[in-house]
């Protein structure tokens, strides 16, 4: 066998050697309360394999406390004194048995460290450990054990404590049996408690709590039997109830152990509530009253001893203090942490927060808001808001934070500027909102300022830059409607002069040699193609450049259309709306061009008869419509329309195209183009208002 | 006596031939190059009747003539373009054109357009 799997099986009896134990144990102690007779001596030695079992489970819950298992460490301290306090009784317990052998007496104190275990257990219980108790919550914690704790010392010290030292036994209501009650309603209460937090709790302190819940409702059976039989002076160790109580204690063992082997990356942090401590508080104000009922009864009940109600009230007495003070200190502390979570969300939120009165004023500060706007806090509270703020922004403001503040708004949102101390602008994003008191009155507001300077600066940059490239895609336009007319004048000027004056020399030619038909007919020939060249001349050149353009855009398309008209037989109706000359210079060339191409693709594709160019200019757009009457073609088959490259011309200029054809359905083509509004530009004010309330 | 002709055309060869065409019928007083030269020779000369390319830099044909107008100068005006574009034909004639001959058609149309023009007539070249 390898050395490997001899230590995975090592690691498997580590792990499940333990439960096996415990098992063995208990089956061990069922064999023996069967088969030996009840008082052997050898049975009473049982009572140490117990105190064993008791000192094993303390130390396991003390090392899980120490290793802070599951992240709850108070709950594991908890616990290993609720077993330590066991182990002591139950080592008190031996050493009468079997040290003294004598029976344990009643004013022994040994009832009362039982008690006590129990009490630790509640509180162990109580303490919630899947909420993950955070440094700051310890106190709260602490607080909570020291709650639960009084209410049993106040319980034990009330109903017991005088019976087992200051009345003989022999009464009616001996020291025994009221132990035996309280004791079994302190088990009832550890099983209620783990009942209801065992479905609440989450993860792995699901199954702690099953465990806790099983053990202590086993533990409560045999125990309460055990007791009566105690009283009843038949208790002999060894009986079946022993196997019940061994059994139970094997398994508070079980229970710190397997908590070890759960998966801790499931037990998260979970949000304060404050919900529950209140609620907390409240129980412990009822649990006050109900304390002060038995005070009651106790004064009218005059059939006692005196000292005993004389000691009984003053214990009720100073147990009601105690415990509403703590259940007032509690709650007081709570209040304060939540008022001092609020007050520090507030200070030391990155976002600048103020409360602002009716009339503007600053009625309080945080840093963040002192920092953007360079005050310090009393220069701020001695001022208001309008005071500092961007005066063409002050108007927008005041309207919103008077619809506010007379309840017609519930918040808005606004991007205004405020003038920092140092004489610049700060661009914030401020939310302001109501804050209306009992009556519904709005008495003040709550702005958050958020400093959004750098965005401005870098939108304001990102604009700039834009504005660059549309004047470097302007100039480009320009550049290259220049080179165009430049050869389109070298075209006209020189190349269609020179032909021109080639018609003239052969139309003199004709004219002299009338004679020779043969060479007439050539010279005929000659000077048709030629003046055909010409005129294919001219058409180059206007399409280069338009000499009509130069006129405007209103006049070039016109010539345009006329030419087209002429050209391709293709009736070109011109329509024009709004005021053209606000169209730039650019757009106009660019408008241009798109023309040319589509009324090329009319020509060309569409076998239309009529084509309608609509020109205008709406609002801050400049719009060229060409729609044919053409047979059209299916949207996606456009390639090699030229729409490409209109588009590309376009976008040069910020510029969009839309076609809109199908079959038979004609051709239309709209190409907009964004032009500069005639008149001032808005102010920069976003403002954003929710529905009235 | 001839009458008096003055030619304004930028083009060096259309120019000369041009003037060779009207040298053997007309008193050709000037040719100039541009259209400034032209209203300063107009104003020199006065002759009675101008010959004036459509299109020359700085100042073109109608600019021309609508400037000589404008001087009160009475001379008849001829235009000479190689482009019979409508909307251009109406510019010239507006600016105070007489005619409008088609440089392609010159060899046939230019002598009788002036002469039409002498005569208190107008004269558009057929369109190519």
């Amino acid at each position: 066998m390898s050395k490997s799997s001899a230590s995975t099986l090592a690691i498997k009896l580590g792990v499940s050697s333990w439960p096996t134990a415990l098992i063995g144990i208990v089956v061990i102690k069922a064999v023996l309360s069967l088969a030996v007779k009840p008082g052997s001596f050898v049975v009473s030695y049982s009572g140490i394999s117990y105190l064993v079992l008791l000192v094993l489970a303390t130390c396991f819950a003390m090392r899980n406390g120490i290793q802070n298992t599951l992240g709850a460490r108070f709950f594991w301290v908890l616990l290993a004194t609720a077993y330590s306090l066991w182990s002591a009784h139950q080592a008190l317990n031996l050493y009468y048995e079997l040290g003294l052998r004598i029976e344990v007496p009643d004013n022994s104190i040994d009832d009362s460290l039982l008690f006590l275990h129990v009490g630790a257990l509640v509180a162990a219980i109580a303490t919630l450990p899947h909420r993950g108790v955070s440094n700051q919550k310890q106190n709260r914690a602490v607080a909570n054990v020291l709650l639960v704790t009084l209410f049993w010392i106040f319980i034990y010290g009330y109903a017991v404590f005088p019976y087992q030292y200051l009345i003989s036994s022999g009464t009616a209501f001996s020291y025994a049996l009221r132990f035996d009650i309280v004791y079994l309603l302190e088990n009832l209460a550890v099983i209620g408690t783990a009942g209801v937090l065992a479905f609440r709790v989450k993860g792995p302190w699901q199954s702690v709590y099953f465990h806790l819940l099983a053990a202590s409702t086993l533990y409560a059976l045999s125990s309460t039997v055990a007791n009566l039989e105690i009283d009843s002076g038949g208790y002999v160790s060894g009986k079946l109830y022993g196997v019940g109580l061994t059994a139970s204690v094997c398994w508070f063992v079980w229970i710190p152990l397997c908590a070890r082997h759960l998966p801790s990356r499931q037990v998260t942090a979970t949000p304060f509530d404050s919900h529950q401590s209140s609620q907390a508080s409240m129980w412990a104000m009822i649990v006050v009253v109900m304390i002060s009922v038995p005070i009651v009864w106790e004064l009218l009940q005059r059939d006692e001893r005196s000292d005993l109600r004389a000691l009984r009230v003053v214990f009720a007495v100073v147990m009601i203090v105690c415990l509403a003070s703590s259940a007032y200190i509690k709650e007081h502390r709570a209040q304060r942490e939540h008022k001092e979570r609020f007050l520090s969300v507030f200070d030391y939120s990155a976002v600048g927060m103020a409360l602002v009165g009716c009339d503007g004023r600053w009625i309080r500060v945080n840093r963040a808001l002192c920092e953007i706007l360079g005050y310090s806090e009393q220069e701020l509270l001695d001022t208001n808001f309008q005071s500092l703020t961007h005066p063409d922004d002050l108007d927008a403001d005041l309207s919103y934070a008077h619809r506010v503040f007379t309840g017609q708004l519930r918040f808005y949102h606004l991007e205004k500027r405020y003038i920092h101390k140092q004489g610049h602008v700060v661009w914030v994003a401020l939310t302001a909102s109501a804050v209306p008191d009992a009556s519904g009155k709005v008495s003040y507001g709550i702005a958050q300022v958020q400093d959004i300077t750098a965005r401005k600066h870098a939108e304001a940059a990102v604009l700039r830059n834009q504005e660059e490239l549309q004047s470097l895609a302007g100039r480009l336009i320009t550049v290259q409607e220049e080179e165009r007319k430049r050869i389109a004048r070298d075209l006209h000027d020189d190349l269609s002069q020179r032909l021109a004056l080639l018609c003239v020399d052969l139309d003199m030619l004709r004219q002299n040699r009338p004679a020779d038909v043969q060479a007439a007919q050539e010279l005929e020939r000659m000077r048709r193609e030629i003046g055909e060249l010409v005129v294919d001349m001219r058409r180059l050149s206007h399409n280069e450049h338009h000499p009509q353009l130069t006129l405007g855009l209103q006049h070039g398309v016109a010539s345009f259309c006329n030419d087209f008209s002429k050209q391709y037989g293709i009736a070109a109706t011109l329509v024009h709306e709004g005021n053209l000359k606000r169209i730039p210079e650019t757009v106009c060339f660019t408008l241009f061009r798109v023309l040319q191409e589509a009324m090329s693709n009319v020509a060309k594709h569409s076998e239309a008869d009529g084509v309608t160019v609509t020109l205008g200019v709406h609002g801050d757009q400049a719009v060229l419509r060409v729609s044919d009457d053409g047979r059209g073609f299916e949207i996606g088959s456009d390639r090699g329309l030229g729409l490409i490259s209109m588009r590309e011309r376009l976008r040069l200029v910020g510029g969009t195209m839309r076609v809109n054809s199908s079959r038979q359905q004609g051709t239309d083509v709209e190409a907009a183009v964004p032009i500069p509004i005639s008149g001032g530009l808005n102010i920069p004010v976003i403002g954003k208002a929710d529905g009235n309330t | 006596m001839k009458p008096k002709l003055l030619i304004a055309e930028n083009h060096p060869a259309m120019r000369a031939k041009v003037a060779s065409l009207l040298q053997r019928d007309f008193d050709v007083v000037a040719s100039v190059a541009g259209g400034l030269a032209a209203v300063e020779a107009v104003s020199h000369f006065l002759p009675d009747l101008v010959i004036l390319d459509v299109s020359m830099p700085i100042l073109d044909g109608p600019d021309v003539a609508r400037r000589v107008k404008a001087h009160g100068c009475n001379a008849k005006i001829v235009f000479i373009s190689v482009s019979m574009d409508l909307n251009q034909i109406t510019t010239c004639l507006a600016a105070g054109g007489d005619a409008y001959v088609s440089k392609v058609r010159m060899a046939t149309d230019l002598i009788y357009a002036i002469t039409e023009v002498l005569a208190g007539r107008r004269f558009i070249s057929p369109d190519v």
